[in-house]
């Protein structure tokens, strides 16, 4: 029997050795954009929390990406510098759009986020300052403290450790104080009111903090692939994270992560045949919800219904849920 | 200077076709709360359906679009049945599920289409030209159709027993139920209503525009813009909707650039959102 706290840190050791077994390029690739992914589900997980489903992701990780291109390239600040100051812009100025937008939601706030996402496309085609339609090139590759990036291995391992940190930040958030208070305004938003939440404060701040770590997962985004184009942060790319989110279930941080982890792989193995690849893609989003609407992280709590039990999760957990 | 009946002209035109789209929108929004992700697509599969009918078939054109219709409202009904009944009180998972759907449909389209972007060709050949615009004959028919189509769907609505019962079922599905309403069929019926729409506004929009897989997106947005600015679920609305869309896509095209457009209509769907919910009309109409 395994317990369950072993998992993470497996998880954790798996992956800071995995370097030694990756040879080539696109490989380190594969395991960097996964990362990626898993920072862009997480924090938009947090925005799910406040019980609302974001459409416009892409569009804060595109401030973020834009933001610290410019720092870097037109004010010449140093990357680490630039890096915070993005995920400081995406937050305030996802901020400053949640905040008229409170009183939207359900499949409403699904639309306004949708339009934000295009609004800020066209916003980027349109003015020079952000390269136009062509985009901006030749992105510099991060130094810190006089380190120079070369190779994959460096970038391996600050994605690695940015998705640690947000993991864990998302994770003890969500069994804070404040995390339960965001919980509970969208569980039942009078109650919360009438014991004196305030709410807007709670929402906003919430919607800001999973800007911010957007904004980090773009500005690592446009140094890794040392380009900016605005048609990458459009609804398909939203449309994917938050896919990625619901397919491996919104009711956990594990959901997002195995969900982000096992479709972002699939996604970047399928860019070669593509018609067949997205073929089952989509087939794949259509059998998981007809099948485990709770997402893929729901397969052991279905299983126990049907009879079987897994035998990793068969801990004290479990008996204590068949005692109760 | 651009001939200002001309974009008038084109922006009528486009706002009809976009009634089409954005009313099996707001048919399907106003009864599940569904974002359908999938309606652009239905509108391509529409299309593309129309193209093998007249092309590879060799019907007549006006037999192919009332055989569209019908194809697409049986698919239409068998989504809902197959798939969307399933899962009906999970609504992020509907959402998902039209996401992978809109995949699926576009890969199948890419499939067994293939790459090709062409129109139909000219149904009825020639021009109409008054007072210094010109009008292909077609876009005259697909403007007639159209306003055909948003009539009797009016009609459907407002005076028929299935109208009622969508209506009801709309307001409340469990009173609709102990009134008698099959609330299942009633879905099912306007999914097949929803997909028929998407599908003739494909079938219509054949013979002018390039049928092709990625066709459905750009209607697909505007349909939804128009949806928000007409208020959710309101008829009149998205008509009334589209009509403004159409125009101001038209006018901000011709005299500002299309990119432009397409972002100034963006941002007037996240301002409604917010500053007016309830859609430009409520009240009004």
């Amino acid at each position: 029997m395994i317990r369950r706290g072993l998992i993470p840190v497996l998880l954790v050791i798996v992956c800071a050795l995995l370097p030694l077994a990756l040879t080539s390029g696109f490989h380190f690739n594969l395991v960097i954009m996964v990362f990626l992914a898993v920072i862009y589900t997480v924090s938009l997980r947090l925005v799910l929390r406040s019980g609302l489903l974001s459409f416009g992701h892409s569009a804060f990780i595109g401030i973020g990406a834009y933001a610290s291109v410019l720092l870097t390239m037109e004010c010449g600040l140093p990357f680490l510098v630039s890096f915070l100051l993005a995920g400081v812009v995406s937050a305030v100025i996802g901020g400053l759009v949640f905040y008229p937008a409170l009183k939207v939601r359900g499949a409403y706030f699904v639309m306004m986020t949708w339009g934000v996402c295009e609004v800020f496309v066209a916003i980027y085609k349109r003015f020079q300052i952000f390269g136009g339609t062509q985009g901006i090139w030749g992105v510099p590759a991060p130094e810190i403290f006089g380190f120079e990036f070369v190779g994959k291995i460096p970038y391996y391992y600050m994605a690695f450790i940015l998705m640690l940190v947000v993991i864990l930040i998302c994770y003890r958030l969500e069994k804070s104080r404040f995390g339960l208070i965001v919980r509970g305004t969208a569980t039942s938003e009078e109650l919360s009111v009438s014991v004196g939440v305030n709410i807007a404060w709670y929402k906003v701040t919430n919607f800001a903090i999973a800007c911010f770590f957007a904004g980090l997962g773009g500005s690592f985004l446009a140094h890794y692939i040392h380009l900016v184009d605005a048609e990458t942060f459009g609804w398909f790319f939203s449309e994917r994270i938050a896919t990625y989110m619901l397919v491996g279930g919104g009711g956990s941080i594990w959901g997002a992560i195995i969900g982000a982890s096992t479709l972002s792989l699939l996604h970047e193995f399928w860019r070669g045949a593509t018609e067949y690849g997205m073929l089952l893609h989509g087939g794949l989003l259509i059998l998981t919800m007809l099948f485990l609407p709770q997402g893929l992280v729901s397969i052991p709590a279905v299983l126990k219904r049907r009879g079987i039990s897994l035998k990793i999760f068969s801990s004290k957990k479990v008996a204590g849920n068949g005692a109760s | 200077m651009e001939n200002i009946l001309q974009v008038l002209l084109n922006g009528l035109q486009m706002g009809l076709l976009y009634a089409l789209m954005a009313l099996g929108f707001t048919i399907i929004f106003g009864m599940m709360h569904v974002v359908n992700f999938a309606h652009g697509q239905l509108l391509m599969i529409g299309a593309v359906v129309a193209f093998t009918l007249t092309i590879s078939s060799g019907l007549n054109y006006f037999l192919a679009l009332p055989l569209t219709i019908l194809i697409m409202a049986i698919i239409g009904f068998l989504l809902d049945m197959t798939m969307f009944r399933r899962i009906r009180t999970n609504i992020m998972a509907q959402i998902v599920l039209s996401i992978g759907l809109g995949l699926v449909l576009v890969n199948l389209a890419l499939i067994f289409y293939g790459l090709k972007n062409q129109s139909i060709g000219n149904v009825f050949p020639g021009t109409a030209d008054f007072l210094g615009a010109h009008l292909s004959f077609d876009r005259i028919m697909a403007m007639g159709f159209a306003v055909i189509f948003i009539l009797a769907l009016y009609w459907l609505i407002k005076k028929t027993r299935l109208g009622r019962a969508m209506r009801a079922v709309q307001q409340n599905p469990e009173a609709a139920a102990l009134q008698g309403v099959s609330v299942g069929w009633t879905y099912g019926l306007s999914w097949a209503l929803a997909a028929a729409l998407a599908g003739a506004a494909g079938a219509l929009m054949a013979p002018i525009f390039p049928v092709g897989a990625a066709m459905g997106y750009r209607p697909m947005a505007f349909a939804f813009v128009t949806v928000i600015l007409g208020g959710l679920g309101s008829v009149p609305g998205a008509v009334v909707g589209a009509l403004v869309i159409g125009f101001a896509e038209s006018l901000i095209s011709t005299f500002a650039g299309s990119q432009l457009a397409w972002g100034a209509i963006f941002l007037l769907a996240v301002i409604i959102l917010i500053v007016r919910p309830q859609g430009l009309f409520k009240g009004y109409i």
